[in-house]
């Protein structure tokens, strides 16, 4: 123990059982330190100067709690014992994402959605995917990422939206789209959202915003999860458009173990998933192995390895078979698969150099494989990508904090669509973030990146960042931020050469790096304890991003396709959030409002065109009430219809490719009976028919049953 | 009792509001083409075409739409034309042109009353007899064309 420090220790427990709570975070309000529980419960927080401090104590499931008035001395230690109570519709309020570090919500200097477990299990989802578009400021178009409207279509090609699995790039493949389908779900702690630009932290594909998907760590005790999920797709509501014989039924299975081994927590878990798809190309079988293994070799050491291997065959779908049969695949096309597989591994070690210090080292690996069997597309690719990243993070002082780092890529591509390539980066960022009159945060940070092409270098790009983050007693925030953001084209979007309907693509190897400036303003209030309003939470931004370059596939006047840097754009919008807890939060009312203005600009500032594929207003409505074991929710989603396409225009003439808002409500009921989770959910209850892609339907109405227990 | 009873109001309210209208069935056309003898090389592609008033000699005139696009070399393809409600002539034609390159230019084409095809179809009387078609109703018309 040094001169002229305090040390506070403490534990933390289930306020009912009195049990240890390994993984709580704890936070010291208005500085930058911050630490967890150990598994049994405790926790050391050294370094502070003598005075008086207030900690933040919070866990998914519990009620966050604020130790105030705590009073520190040099040379001492204060011990505490802290009783969290049980809360499981408490949404996560600790997020890492926006700074790399540790901090509550409300301090966060960039726009952030999280996502907990709670949300996650109530839609009794497979997929990520299906849970992402009732997100504020998110959306999807065939399963491409859009935050704030910054992606669009690009054929699955390019993504402007970083997926990372506890910190670390879920590498996706040579086209740069996100891979839904290796995520385990039931294993997810919680989601975070980071929707302002992320390239100044983690670099090309963060341009349009960051996805941290923080996976649950091992309970203290061993658990045995079972889960199962069946469910069958509606008959068209008209008799013209059935196509088929007998039910369209779908079903999940999966079953994971979790238990501490001597000091290190692990979990495995297997899924396996079949479904005959509302589509007759829709068909999927897929098998998904995860394993986390959490390592605890100290106070000084730790670490994690993740392991993901998932293998499917599934219906190769381009478009229906005609608007008059929309469920059918075109003729000749009825048998189309494809088949492969994906493996991830990353893992993480954690080094505690000093009370000051502290280093990660990270490694991922990225395997995938796939072959299509169609009548006219028989593409394979075979890929394989490394990630390697080594962080320092120092605390100058208790208000001051800096994280810093270097990464490098390299990925490896034999695919007939795109030929052989190979691609390398290398980057180094870092983030100083200062904390003044206490209530004010300052974040200003940067990131160099380099990226090689087949041994050429493509482009090298610096994307400064600057932030403040202002918030009274976690109450009410207010957070500005500008940054520069950037994405190299991908090796699908440089090299692809393929035909796509009637329409071939070619390859375009002369493009440059898409690049941006974002610009946010916004707020966010918390209260609670208002008469019979439990909770009132309000979250509102604008914001304004320009693009240079930016990358889109573009038919030519002898309609062939290139990706190509088309002219410049700008998306302004804003957000607004409103939660409403009544009833000790048991009848919560959330609504939520994007609107987008995405435009295509020339040289001047003067708009052009309307960029394609986003939707200028998006309404997110939900009611949920929770009575003793029983729990339901009624859902409303609404997107204005899209403006703009590439691929087949609406034509008057014809009613063809006639393009619908898109109004969808969804209800659930569950019930919770000795331990056996039971949810019955209908989505799209009036079966409304609408397209996000040219002449590929949207979802029909289907019902499911979800059961799922602990052991 | 006050959840139960929300979640009764909403549910009425839910029921009782008219429900946005969204796709809905279309009309149109559709059917099988078949195709007799050899195709000629200068044909890239087939299609049926629908024309609001008959004027073979310039086809351009009236072309309302077509089909999708039939590849050279088979025997038989199903074909599907989307149109309104109304009375059309339909002609089987071949595509002198790149499909996609077609497609691409199809405004230039008609704007400028020149359409890279020709007409492949050889009964005059299915040429001169006009389809009518109801709301929501897909007519169905097969065709044979010899080469």
């Amino acid at each position: 123990m040094g001169q002229n420090y305090g040390t506070i220790t403490g534990r933390v427990v289930d306020r009912k059982s009195g049990k240890p709570l390994y993984g709580v975070n704890i936070i010291v309000k208005n500085t930058i330190i911050g630490t967890s529980t150990d598994a049994t419960g405790g926790f050391i927080i050294e370094n502070l100067k003598q005075g008086k401090y207030a900690l933040l104590v919070s866990m998914i499931g519990y009620k966050k709690r604020t130790i105030i008035d705590l009073e520190i001395f040099n040379d001492r230690s204060t011990d505490l014992e802290i009783g969290l109570e049980q809360d499981v519709l408490e949404s996560p309020s600790i997020i890492v994402t926006a700074t790399r570090k540790e901090q509550d919500v409300m301090t966060s200097p960039l726009s952030v959605s999280v996502i907990g477990p709670r949300q996650i299990a109530e839609k009794s989802v497979v997929s990520l995917a299906e849970i992402l578009p009732y997100q504020p400021g998110v959306s999807t178009v065939k399963g491409q990422l859009n935050i704030r409207g910054a992606s669009g279509y690009t054929l699955g090609a390019g993504s402007r939206s970083l997926l990372l699995i506890d910190g670390i790039p879920l590498l996706g493949s040579a086209a740069g789209n996100i891979s839904w389908t290796v995520i385990p779900t039931s294993e997810i702690e919680r989601v975070e959202i980071v929707k302002s630009g992320g390239s100044a932290m983690y670099g090309s594909s963060a341009m349009g915003g960051v996805l941290n998907i923080i996976t649950r760590n091992s309970p203290l005790e061993p658990e045995t999860r079972f889960r199962a999920k069946v469910g069958v797709y509606s008959q068209p509501k008209f008799e013209q458009w059935e196509w088929r014989s007998k039910p369209s039924i779908f079903n999940t299975l999966e079953i994971s173990h979790s238990r501490l081994v001597g000091r290190h927590g692990m979990w495995f878990r297997l899924q396996r998933d079949d479904t005959d798809g509302y589509t007759q190309l829709g068909w999927n079988e897929s098998y998904n192995l995860t394993s986390k293994v959490k390592l605890n070799f100290g106070s000084r050491y730790s670490g994690s390895v993740y392991a993901n291997y998932y293998t499917s065959k599934n219906g190769l779908a381009s478009q229906w078979k005609s608007a008059a049969d929309p469920f059918e695949a075109p003729i000749g096309d009825e048998y189309d698969s494809a088949q492969g597989y994906k493996f991830n591994l990353n893992g993480f070690i954690n080094f505690i150099y000093s009370p000051t210090t502290a280093m990660k080292l990270k490694l991922g690996y990225f395997d995938i494989e796939w072959q299509n069997y169609g009548r006219t597309n028989t593409d394979h690719s075979h890929e394989t990508k490394g990630f390697g990243e080594y962080q320092i993070s120092k605390n100058w002082t208790n208000k001051l904090n800096t994280v810093a780092g270097i990464t490098t890529q390299y990925a490896k591509i034999d695919a007939k669509i795109f030929g052989q390539h190979h691609s390398n980066s290398y980057a180094a960022y870092f983030l100083t973030q200062g904390n003044m009159l206490s209530n004010f945060t300052l974040s200003v940070g940067s990131r160099w990146e380099g990226y090689w092409v087949d041994n050429d270098l493509l482009d090298q790009t610096i994307a400064p960042q600057i932030a403040l983050n202002w918030n009274k007693d976690g109450v009410i925030a207010f957070r500005t931020s500008y940054g520069k953001g950037f994405r190299v084209p991908t090796i699908a979007e440089l090299f692809s050469n393929s035909q796509l309907n009637i329409f071939k693509v070619e390859p375009n190897p002369n493009l440059i790096a898409e690049t941006s400036d974002a610009f946010e303003i916004g707020s966010s209030i918390i209260l609670g304890n208002l008469g019979f309003i439990t909770l009132l939470k309000f979250d509102g931004a604008i914001f304004s991003n320009r693009y240079k370059n930016l990358i889109e596939p573009l038919p030519d006047n002898n309609g062939i396709i290139h990706f190509e840097n088309i002219t410049d754009a700008k998306i302004n919008g804003a957000e607004l959030g409103v939660n409403i807890g009544v009833l000790n939060n048991n009848l919560i009312l959330s609504t939520a409002y994007t609107w987008l203005d995405p435009v295509a600009v020339d040289g001047s500032g003067n708009t052009i065109d309307t960029l394609s594929y986003r939707f200028r207003h998006n309404i997110l409505s939900a009611i949920s009430g929770y009575w003793k074991q029983l729990s339901t929710t009624i859902e409303y989603r609404y997107a204005s219809r899209i403006g703009s396409v590439e691929l087949f225009d609406e034509n008057e003439q014809t009613g063809s490719d006639i393009r619908v808002p898109i109004h969808l409500w969804n209800v659930g009921i569950g019930y919770n009976w000795k331990g056996w989770e039971t949810m019955i959910r209908v989505e799209n209850l009036f079966q409304y028919y609408y397209v996000e892609l040219e002449r590929n339907m949207g979802e029909e109405r289907k019902i499911s049953v979800n059961i799922s227990k602990s052991f | 009792m006050y959840i139960k009873s929300l979640l009764i109001i909403c549910s009425i309210f839910i029921i009782s509001c008219k429900t946005p209208i969204g796709l809905e069935p279309v009309s149109g056309v559709e059917g099988k083409i078949t195709f007799h003898g050899n195709w000629q090389a200068e044909i890239k592609a087939a299609a049926i075409i629908a024309l609001d008033d008959l004027d073979l000699d310039n086809p351009a005139v009236n072309l309302v739409t077509y089909s999708n696009l039939i590849e050279p070399g088979v025997n038989e393809a199903q074909y599907f034309i989307q149109l309104l409600p109304g009375k059309y002539y339909l002609a089987a034609v071949g595509i002198t042109v790149d499909p996609g390159f077609f497609a691409a230019k199809i405004d230039s084409f008609l704007s400028a009353e020149t359409i890279p095809i020709v007409i492949i179809d050889n009964d005059l009387r299915n040429l001169t007899t006009p389809i009518n078609i109801k709301t929501q109703e897909v007519v169905v018309v097969d065709r044979e064309t010899v080469f």
